[in-house]
C-alpha cells in the first residue's frame, strides 16, 4: 500500500524538519567567544562608574553653616578662635610680662596713659572768667 | 558561582544576576541563548557569517536592556527570538534591495544549483531543506521555523511574530504546503525512494 503523493511529500517534510531540528548550525568558538566578550564589556560598563545612588533632594543648609557662611567661611571662623583664644592667654598670664613689654616700648611703670583726656580745663577756664 | 549551580535556573533568573553583575551568569546566558539565536538566525538568512552578526547583535542589545528587564512580563527567549527575526527580516529586505538595484546578474547561492545525485546524503538533504526555506516568503518561513524546527507552540510564535495564532496557524500550513511541493519536485534528488 502507497501514500498519497501529498501526504508523503509531507510526511518527507516532516521527517526533513525533524532532522534539522536535530543539528542545529552548531556556534563556533570565535562566535562564542565575540558574543560573551560583548556580554562582559557591557556589564563592565555597567558597573565601571559605581552603583547609581537613589537621587535625594538637596537638604536646606542649618543655622551653623549659615552663620560660618555669614562669617566669611571655615578660614575667618578659625581666625575668630586665634584671636579669642590670644585674649584669654593674655588675661591669665603674670603681669611682669607685659610691664616689660610696656618698658620695651618706651612706657615707664606707674605712669598711665591717658587716651581719653576729659574736659575738665575747659570747664574750670570757663567758670573762672 | 560555579556554572553547574545556574543551570536550573531560568533565563529571566539568569539575566537578573547578569543585570547585578554575576560574570558566571554571563557565560551562562552565552551558552544557552547564542546558539539558539545563531540558529533561527541561520535558518532565516541562509547564510552564516550574517547569521553570526544578527545573533551577536541581538544579544548585544539584550545586554544593554539586562538592567531594566521586567520579571515576569516576558520571556527571554521570545524577546530573543523576536529580535533575531526582525534583524534577519531587516537583512532580507536589504539583499532584496541590493539584488534588485544591481545591474548584473550575480549567480544564485549554490543550494540552488542541483546537487550531484549520487553524492547526496542527510547535510546535502539539509541544503535542500534550506534552500526551500530560503525561497518561501520571510513570514511563512519564519513561522515554519519556529514551529517545525526551533519547536515552539503556536501562541508563542504568535507573540514573537506579534500576530494572532490564527494568522501563525495560516502562515505555517502555507508555508508547508509551499515547502513540500518544492522538495517533492526534488525527491530522487534528495535519495528518496518511490517504494519507501
Amino acid at each position: 500500500m502507497t501514500m498519497p503523493s501529498d501526504k508523503r511529500a509531507e510526511a518527507e517534510l516532516d521527517l526533513l524538519l525533524d532532522a534539522a531540528r536535530r543539528a542545529p548550525p552548531a556556534p563556533d568558538d570565535a562566535f562564542l567567544a565575540r558574543v560573551l566578550a560583548d556580554a562582559l564589556q557591557v556589564q563592565a560598563d555597567a558597573r565601571a562608574p559605581g552603583p547609581q545612588p537613589v537621587p535625594r533632594r538637596a537638604r536646606r543648609a542649618g543655622f551653623w553653616a549659615r552663620l560660618v557662611a555669614t562669617l566669611g567661611g571655615a578660614f575667618a571662623l578659625a581666625g575668630f578662635g586665634s584671636a579669642a583664644m590670644a585674649g584669654l592667654v593674655i588675661g591669665y598670664v603674670q603681669p611682669e610680662q607685659m610691664i616689660d613689654l610696656a618698658g620695651a616700648i618706651g612706657l615707664v611703670s606707674g605712669e598711665s596713659l591717658d587716651l581719653l583726656p576729659g574736659f575738665d580745663a575747659l570747664l574750670t577756664e570757663d567758670l573762672s572768667q | 558561582m560555579p556554572r553547574d549551580t545556574l543551570a536550573p535556573l531560568s533565563d529571566e533568573a539568569l539575566l537578573a544576576r547578569y543585570a547585578a553583575g554575576d560574570p558566571a551568569a554571563a557565560r551562562a546566558l552565552t551558552l544557552r541563548l547564542a546558539p539558539r539565536a545563531l540558529a533561527h538566525a541561520f535558518r532565516m538568512l541562509s547564510d552564516r557569517a550574517e547569521a553570526e552578526d544578527v545573533a551577536q547583535e541581538a544579544l548585544l542589545r539584550l545586554w544593554r536592556i539586562a538592567p531594566d528587564w521586567r520579571q515576569g512580563e516576558a520571556q527571554v527567549s521570545t524577546w530573543l527570538y523576536r529580535v533575531v527575526g526582525n534583524l534577519a527580516t531587516d537583512r532580507l529586505r536589504a539583499r532584496k534591495r541590493r539584488r534588485t538595484e544591481a545591474l548584473d546578474d550575480a549567480p544564485e547561492p549554490q543550494s540552488a544549483a542541483p546537487p550531484v545525485l549520487a553524492d547526496l546524503i542527510e547535510a546535502d538533504r539539509m541544503a535542500a531543506l534550506q534552500a526551500a526555506l530560503a525561497a518561501l516568503p520571510d513570514r511563512q518561513r519564519q513561522a515554519v521555523v519556529l514551529r517545525h524546527i526551533e519547536g515552539l507552540a503556536n501562541p508563542a510564535i504568535a507573540s514573537i511574530m506579534e500576530v494572532g495564532v490564527e494568522a501563525v496557524e495560516s502562515l505555517i500550513a502555507r508555508g508547508k504546503r509551499a515547502l513540500a511541493a518544492s522538495l517533492a519536485g526534488r525527491r530522487e534528488e534528495l535519495g528518496y525512494d518511490d517504494a519507501e
